[in-house]
Order: structure tokens, then C-alpha cells, then sequence
């Protein structure tokens, strides 16, 4: 193991540690909420990374996988009385069939244009499931209540259980993530971003990996759809398919950066208190002023860090480091 | 020993006949130079050879097996890479990492890719510059990366285009020896270029373009003294300064 390797694999563990330790501190259903959230939004900020932030695909229709997961392993355990977890799993393998499908004409997109391609996918799914009798239509589905526990995946009394799941989500997620950022498929990724005429001069079966970015990504996001499904216990196309799911997964990735791995948790672990505060405490007023100092913040990073919180960090990391140069120059001159 | 076989290609972009009939070749440790006036169809040949465009008819040949309208990563991954008239990098990426991404066609594992494209950046002298990022490179060293991109995909053919336009005398005297050690190497060339100066003295073959047909084929001192190339791209005043 390399000296890097052992660094990043420290971070890791004092990550999971802190990721562990912070229930401690958040003892009301409130804030075990805004937690949940928080690893959630995490966790699709991430799968949005692999195919926005490193293939260059950006899409603000995620809610479309993230929807049809949820959907996935609510029929089954609702018609069919599938576990939930055996659900995930094929709520994942479904999304990211379905998503390779819809990729093979998508993946000719480029640019702008596969953004709103995913915009109109996002619409399109939700007017299905709004029509669609046999999952309920517009009312949806409630998944029944069952004896909490993990065999089920329901939690009634703490919301810290799902916490842990999230959690344990999102460092698969990263694990994965890590080792595909050092491995053939990550510089893949990052080419075709770069320049798909390059990469397939280069060899790279554009069409190929792209659709391997949006698989993964779906598949991903299709589980974060059945993890919500069992958190709030029901589905409803409304809910499930909203198009500001897709606006936040975006967000929250941009916002703390993307392209590299820490980027969309630090921005989730930020934005998500955020909203959820302010939604707590001002959202009551029906000023929406809750809305416009969310937005706020949105507008001000967006101008000032376009690179978002991991560009920051940088900047403010080779600024400390050429003054630290500077001033050592300057000592072996009066020396 | 590799051969590349070109039969009456032709490309039509609507009425337009940008490439019309061309039939040529090259095989290994030789260099061919494409020469012509700009919109002649030199850089369409080259698309259509590594599949970036469709030709519209005609035969391409890479050791008696047709890649005629194959897609570009088949076409390289046969062994067939080619660089862009306009600079073409992976811009936010590192240039070490550019080449790695040619290197991992033939090297799955990273730590081969990465040792792969290290050997490619020292053959063209850009090893220093192996953690830089390509876009703050500059014109020549983007032009010497893109040739180290497409060395790390381990090509038998290499298709240069221009890769010695906008460089300085010295530049390019650097550049006409890199591109004969890769000659001797055993690998076969084809150079598009308009620096006669250049491409001349290093060249084994001449074939010259315009409006899309094949005018001339032949050595470089034929090519010079050959009437239909002077009037249509060379011009009187080339022609007397050889003669000199």
C-alpha cells in the first residue's frame, strides 16, 4: 500500500466514526430527520457524480430511477410480500435495466440537451405512474405496517436505524466510488466528460461506458428510491417523482463540488439542514422565505465558488500554501 | 508487417465530392506525406480512414481485414490511431492521465497503464510535464502529448495531422526527428502537413490532393518538379527555390 492509499483509507474510518458518533448529539426525531436526509441525499448526490460529475452527463431527471425504485419494491412487498431488502435489490437491477434502455438513444445526446432529455424523462415516468391503476394511480400505495426491525427494514420507534442503513449505503457508495476513480473505468469516465472524440480515438467505447455511468448511477439512485419507500412507509407518484428531488440530487452535488468523491457529501451534509431548517422553522409563515434564504445560499455559491465547496477548499489550500512559500523565500533572503 | 490498403474512397457532404476516388497505401517503416491546398479533403481522408466520418463508398484495408466504416475505438483498438488537425486534449485532466487513457486499451490495470504511458511521455520528450494539466500546456507540448496518446495505444499505423503547423523552425526539426524515429521503429506514417520544409525531407512518398482527387503520388523530388502539383498547391516560387 501506497503512503496516499493509507491516508485516504484513514479518512475513511475517521469518516464512518464521525458518521457513527453523530446520533449522540442528535437525540429528537427532528434532527435524527435531518440526518436521514442528509446520508440520503448523500448517497444520490453520489450516484448523480458518477454520471454527471466524472461521464459528463448531467441529468436533473434522477427522480425518474429514484421513483421507479421506490416503486419497484413497494409492489412487490405490497402484492407480493417481498422483503424489503430482497426489494432493494431488485429495485436497483430494475432502475438500472430500465435506465440502460432509456440511455441507448439518450446516450446520443450531448451537452444541454441530454440535460433536458432527463427533465421531460422525469415528466413523462410520473404521468405513467399517475394513470397506472394497478400501482394505485395517483393515490399510490401504502406499504403495511409490520413488527420494526431490520427483517422488515421498518422503524418506528427511532429514526437512528435508518440512519445506520444510510449510512452503511453511503460508504458502499464511496467504497465503490473510490476504487472506480483509480481504475480504467473512472479515467474512462472522466474522458468521455473531457471529450467523446478523443476518448473514442482513443479507443473508449463511448456508448458503451456511458451507459455502464448511467446504470450505476440509476441503479444507485433506484435503491435511495426504496430506502425513502420505507421510510415514510408509502408511494405515491407526487411524492416519489417530484421533479425537485431531481433539482436537489443536482444541487447537492454541485454545490459541494463535483467530480471528485467528497465533493457531494460535504454539499449534502451543508444544503440539507439548511433546507430542512428553515422548512421547520420559517415555512409556516407561507412567506416561502424559507425558499428564498435556501435559494440565497444556492445564488451566492454559484457565484462566488462555482467549483463549489471542494474548489473552495482548493483555492483556500494553494493560497495558504504559496504564502507559506513566500515567506520561507523571504526568510533565507535575510538569512 | 502491417499494411494499410485504401481503394477508391469517396466522401460527398451533399452535392460537395470532398474525397473522390482515392486509392493508396502505406505499410510499416514508411512515411507517407498528404499534401494538397486547404479544402483539397486531406482531413476528411483521415476521418473517414479512423471511422470519425462515413465514407460513401470505397474499401479500407488494414492487414487484409476491412475497417471501412468501422466505429473510431474499433479502428484503434486494431491498431490504427490518429491525432486532430486542431489540437485535441483531455483538457482538465493531467497530461500523464491523457496518456493513460490511451495506455488502458492495452493495459487493464492501472499501475501497467500508468508505467505504458510514462514510456509514451519520455518518448516524446514530455515526461516533465507528466502531472501538469493538459489545458495550461503549451501549443507544442499539447501537439507532442496527443502524439504520446495515440503511441500509448501501441498503433501500426499513426495518422498525424498538421502536427507541425504554428510551430517555431527549431520546433519542428524536433518534431521531423521524433517522426522518423517512429519510422524506424517499424511503425507505418501518414503526414498531413502544409510546411513543405518539414515534411519534404522526411517523407518516403508524396501523395498530393485537390478538390478531392489524387493529382500526383510519388518521391518527394517527383512531387516538386511535378507540373499539375505546382500550378495547383505549390506555386512557381517553390518550385524555383528546389531548383536552386
Amino acid at each position: 500500500m501506497q503512503r496516499d492509499d493509507i491516508r485516504n483509507l484513514a479518512m475513511l474510518v475517521a469518516f464512518a466514526i464521525i458518521g457513527l458518533l453523530f446520533p449522540i448529539v442528535a437525540t429528537t426525531r427532528f434532527s435524527q430527520h435531518i440526518l436521514v436526509m442528509v446520508v440520503l441525499y448523500a448517497v444520490l448526490g453520489e450516484a448523480w457524480n458518477i454520471m454527471a460529475g466524472y461521464a459528463g452527463m448531467v441529468s436533473i431527471g434522477q427522480a425518474a430511477f429514484f421513483g421507479l425504485g421506490a416503486y419497484v419494491s413497494s409492489v412487490l412487498s405490497v402484492k407480493y410480500g417481498v422483503s424489503p431488502w430482497l426489494g432493494m435489490l431488485c429495485a436497483g437491477l430494475a432502475t438500472a435495466a430500465f435506465a440502460t434502455v432509456i440511455g441507448l438513444p439518450f446516450s446520443r445526446l450531448r451537452g444541454r440537451y441530454f440535460a433536458i432529455g432527463t427533465i421531460a424523462l422525469g415528466q413523462m415516468i410520473k404521468v405513467v405512474f399517475e394513470n397506472w391503476q394497478w400501482v394505485g394511480a395517483a393515490t399510490g400505495l401504502m406499504i403495511p405496517l409490520a413488527n420494526q426491525g431490520f427483517a422488515s427494514f421498518q422503524f418506528h420507534a427511532s429514526k437512528l436505524p435508518y440512519y445506520y442503513t444510510g449510512l452503511a449505503l453511503l460508504l458502499l457508495t464511496l467504497a465503490f466510488m473510490y476504487i472506480m476513480e483509480r481504475s480504467k473505468m473512472g479515467y474512462y469516465f472522466k474522458a468521455i466528460r473531457e471529450n467523446e472524440d478523443v476518448a473514442s480515438g482513443l479507443g473508449v467505447n463511448r456508448t458503451a461506458y456511458k451507459l455502464i455511468a448511467i446504470a450505476v448511477s440509476a441503479g444507485i439512485t433506484g435503491m435511495c428510491g426504496t430506502f425513502l419507500a420505507q421510510y415514510s412507509l408509502y408511494v405515491e407518484p407526487e411524492y416519489m417523482f417530484n421533479h425537485s428531488i431531481s433539482v436537489t440530487i443536482a444541487l447537492v452535488a454541485v454545490f459541494g463540488g463535483s467530480g471528485n468523491i467528497i465533493g457531494p457529501v460535504l454539499g449534502s451534509a451543508i444544503l440539507m439542514p439548511i433546507s430542512e431548517l428553515t422548512r421547520a422553522w420559517l415555512g409556516s409563515s407561507g412567506t416561502g422565505i424559507d425558499l428564498m434564504i435556501y435559494g440565497a445560499f444556492i445564488v451566492l455559491m454559484c457565484v462566488y465558488e462555482p467549483e463549489g465547496l471542494v474548489g473552495m477548499a482548493r483555492r483556500i489550500g494553494a493560497s495558504i500554501k504559496a504564502q507559506r512559500e513566500r515567506r520561507g523565500a523571504a526568510r533565507c533572503q535575510n538569512s | 508487417m502491417s499494411e494499410l490498403v485504401v481503394k477508391g474512397l469517396t466522401k460527398k457532404f451533399g452535392g460537395l465530392i470532398a474525397v473522390n476516388d482515392v486509392s493508396f497505401s502505406v505499410k510499416s517503416g514508411e512515411i507517407l506525406g498528404l499534401i494538397g491546398p486547404n479544402g483539397a479533403g486531406k482531413t476528411t481522408v483521415f476521418n473517414c480512414l479512423t471511422g470519425f466520418l462515413k465514407a460513401d463508398g470505397g474499401s479500407v484495408e488494414f492487414n487484409g481485414r476491412s475497417i471501412y466504416n468501422c466505429s473510431p475505438n474499433a479502428i484503434c483498438a486494431l491498431g490504427v490511431a490518429r491525432t486532430f488537425q486542431v489540437v485535441q486534449v483531455l483538457q482538465g485532466m493531467s497530461a500523464l492521465e491523457n496518456v493513460m487513457v490511451g495506455a488502458y486499451l492495452r493495459h487493464s490495470r492501472t499501475a501497467a497503464s500508468r508505467r505504458r504511458a510514462l514510456e509514451a511521455l519520455e518518448r516524446v520528450g514530455m515526461s516533465r510535464f507528466a502531472d501538469m494539466r493538459a489545458v495550461n500546456l503549451t501549443l507544442p507540448a499539447k501537439k507532442r502529448l496527443e502524439v504520446a496518446m495515440c503511441l500509448a495505444t501501441d498503433p501500426q499505423v499513426l495518422m498525424l495531422d498538421e502536427s507541425m503547423a504554428g510551430l517555431t523552425p527549431t520546433e519542428i526539426h524536433d518534431a521531423s526527428s521524433m517522426i522518423c524515429e517512429l519510422r524506424d521503429a517499424g511503425m507505418a506514417l501518414i503526414v498531413v502537413e502544409h510546411v513543405m520544409e518539414a515534411i519534404m525531407p522526411i517523407a518516403d512518398r508524396v501523395m498530393v490532393l485537390d478538390s478531392g482527387i489524387k493529382i500526383a503520388e510519388g518521391l518527394p523530388a517527383e512531387i516538386v518538379r511535378d507540373p499539375r502539383v505546382v500550378s495547383a498547391y505549390l506555386g512557381d516560387k517553390y518550385a524555383k527555390r528546389v531548383k536552386c
